[in-house]
């Protein structure tokens, strides 16, 4: 079922003498049916935050929260109907997997040969069907997210929520579990709310990737347009592999033009578009990765470039890019102005 | 390289621990080794304790008191260590989220701890007085039967495990922080599953809670047969009818009353296996309920 919050907003007030912090400011976002959307965000973004309203662990200050039909503001987490797996997988220590699996079930008051089956059906879908017997301390990081995720799985919930489950683990499983959720989410048609930080993880997951900074929701958008298309100097720093190079533009100064370190070129020291000094190249994989101080940039420019390319260290270069690789922001509010 | 650091620690925790066992060897282990001699002898302060070999403890078996004594240990123990475990664990859930009202609330949980224990038993004296007493008025106020709380032999232990069973401080603060330790995630995990508080409990946080309570039930077992005392001896000075003559009050009269120190010595020597049988016993069973 669909996930859909409007003008859901949350203060943090402060312990006594400290000011409250806006967590979120009226955020409006939509899980369509069967649809996964990624939100994404720097630590203290407020996406954490963003789920646990959705969850109901967080009481929103304003703003409603439907999952399908239902209003679901005001209920308690249980009764939304919601799966909820997080970074740290909350698994009960003493139980056993089959336990842990079956928790809410029998909490729900399933029957135990019902309950038993679901855990046998749930642990076999993600692989940890020899481990029902143990318990949680004798499992790997990634078995114990595949529990947490089997629990989620057990319920059949209108709605999955989940907060940085894969930040825990090695990269290589991380990869691997990446698939394994989107394909999970794919054959179950369910819709799916994913939080994390890294934008690798939003591009390769999301349908639609939301980008959420300091409370607001700037932008949400297919990866592709996210990336091709940023609506804002934030997302196209935050967006990519490297941030967007963004260089002062227009007479006054009061435009930023941004061009991504990929679409960049070197040429000759005369003929380029700015001309800068190269401070440093690094080798990365198949090309290298040069580092240029341009008089009138706040950072330095990056250039991904081919081995053939590659600049002397110190040497003065010039660097061109065609025009539909530029986009334009506001000096002002950094919002795209073309 | 690895070895050579555990080794180092090894000493180092050996250097540490001297203070504690020269202060052990000094005000546990020579009493009891002299505790252990003068049971061997009848020794009444004067004069040269005179070797007795096992007369002691031919005496205890035909010391008619001696066993309505540890009968009246059991019993208390009986009320006692289930009444403080179910006060410390329930006060402790109940204190746990930190609001002002609840820190109050905490700091009341604690203060019978800090009375003084002769204070604390006249305090008693005064609550259990059958004329004028606020607990019998206030049973009486509601139509209730009073138990004749220091009157009568049931009453009168009834009231001293009131008493010990109140001063719960210390159980209270380590359950709460045993409490504490349960993270927070696994509650939102339970909520998020609609798990009513009932089910939290029974399947969340008593396993969780249960080895510190297991302790807390070993701690208390052994303060209840050994130390009960000053309860006993002021407010129903073992009485009535030898009701609440627990076997650490015994001792005391055997020793101090009737000067016989050699046979309060046989006792105390006695009372320590009795109680370590009793600690070994609950061990068993609690390992075998795997709460240890």
């Amino acid at each position: 079922m669909s996930i859909v919050i409007q003008g859901v907003a949350k203060t943090f007030t402060g312990r006594r003498g400290t000011a409250p912090v806006a967590a979120l400011h009226p955020v409006d976002l939509e899980v369509a049916e069967t649809e996964l959307v990624v939100v994404v965000g720097p630590s203290g973004s407020g996406k954490s935050t963003l789920l646990r309203v959705i969850a109901g662990l967080e009481a929103p200050e304003r703003g409603t929260v439907r999952i399908g039909a239902r209003d679901v503001t005001a209920m308690p987490p249980g009764a939304r109907d919601v799966a909820l797996v997080s970074q740290e997988p909350a698994l009960f220590p003493h139980l056993r997997i089959a336990d842990n699996i079956g928790f809410g079930e029998r909490a729900r008051g399933t029957s135990r040969d019902e309950v038993r089956r679901k855990v046998t059906d749930a642990a076999d879908a993600l692989g940890i069907g020899a481990a029902l017997e143990r318990r949680p301390h004798e499992l790997s990081g990634g078995e114990r997210q595949r529990v947490a995720l089997a629990r989620a799985l057990v319920r059949e919930p209108a709605a999955f929520l989940m907060d940085e489950p894969l930040s825990a683990l090695d990269a290589e499983l991380r990869l691997r579990m990446r698939i394994e959720i989107k394909d999970l989410q794919r054959r179950l048609g369910v819709s799916l709310l994913y939080v994390t930080h890294d934008q690798h993880e939003a591009l390769a997951l999301g349908d639609r990737v939301a980008v959420l900074d300091a409370g607001h929701l700037l932008q949400i958008a297919p990866p592709r347009e996210l990336y091709e298309r940023p609506g804002s100097a934030f997302v196209a720093r935050f967006i990519g592999a490297l941030p967007m190079n963004l260089l002062p533009s227009g007479d006054a100064g009061d435009q930023v033009l941004g061009v991504r370190p990929e679409r960049v070129r070197t040429a000759p020291a005369d003929r380029g578009r700015v001309t800068g000094r190269v401070l440093t190249v690094e080798p990365a994989g198949e090309g290298c990765l040069a580092h240029i101080a341009v008089p009138g940039a706040k950072e330095r420019v990056l250039a991904r470039l081919p081995w053939p390319e590659a600049p002397e260290v110190g040497a003065e270069t010039g660097l061109d890019w065609d025009d539909g690789d530029v986009h334009r922001f506001s000096g002002a509010d950094g919002r795209r102005t073309g | 390289m690895k070895g050579g650091l555990r080794s180092a620690r090894r000493a180092g925790t050996g250097v540490l621990a001297t203070p504690y066992l020269i202060g052990t060897a000094l005000v546990v282990g020579l009493p009891l080794a002299g505790t252990a001699g003068l049971a061997l002898t009848e020794y009444h302060g004067f004069g040269a304790p005179v070797f007795t070999g096992t007369a002691n403890l031919r005496r205890m078996g035909g010391d008619e008191l001696l066993w309505t004594s540890l009968r009246n240990s059991v019993i208390l123990a009986a009320i006692v260590v289930p009444l403080r475990l179910v006060l410390s664990a329930g006060c402790a859930l109940l204190l746990t989220p930190p609001t002002r009202t609840v820190r109050a609330a905490r700091a009341a949980v604690y203060l019978p701890t800090v009375v003084p224990d002769a204070a604390w038993a006249l305090l008693w004296l005064w609550l259990l007085n059958p004329l004028y007493g606020p607990l019998p008025l206030a049973l009486e106020g509601l139509g209730l039967p009073s138990p004749g709380w220091l009157t009568s032999p049931w009453g009168a232990r009834a009231g001293v495990g009131l008493m010990v069973g109140l001063q719960i401080g210390e159980s209270f603060v380590v359950a709460l922080a045993a409490r504490q330790l349960i993270p927070a995630r696994l509650y939102e995990a339970a909520a998020m599953e609609g798990a009513a508080p009932g089910h939290v409990l029974r399947r969340v946080t008593l396993p969780l809670l249960s080895p510190v309570l297991a302790l807390l039930a070993l701690r208390d077992l052994v303060m209840v047969l050994q130390i009960t005392i000053v309860p006993v001896l002021l407010v129903t000075e073992g009485g009535p009818y030898y009701a609440t003559l627990t076997t650490p009050l015994y001792l005391y009269r055997r020793a101090f009353d009737y000067g016989e120190l050699g046979y309060a010595s046989g006792l105390a020597m006695m009372l320590i296996v009795v109680t370590a049988g009793a600690v070994a016993a609950q061990i068993l069973v609690l390992r075998r309920l795997r709460l240890l």
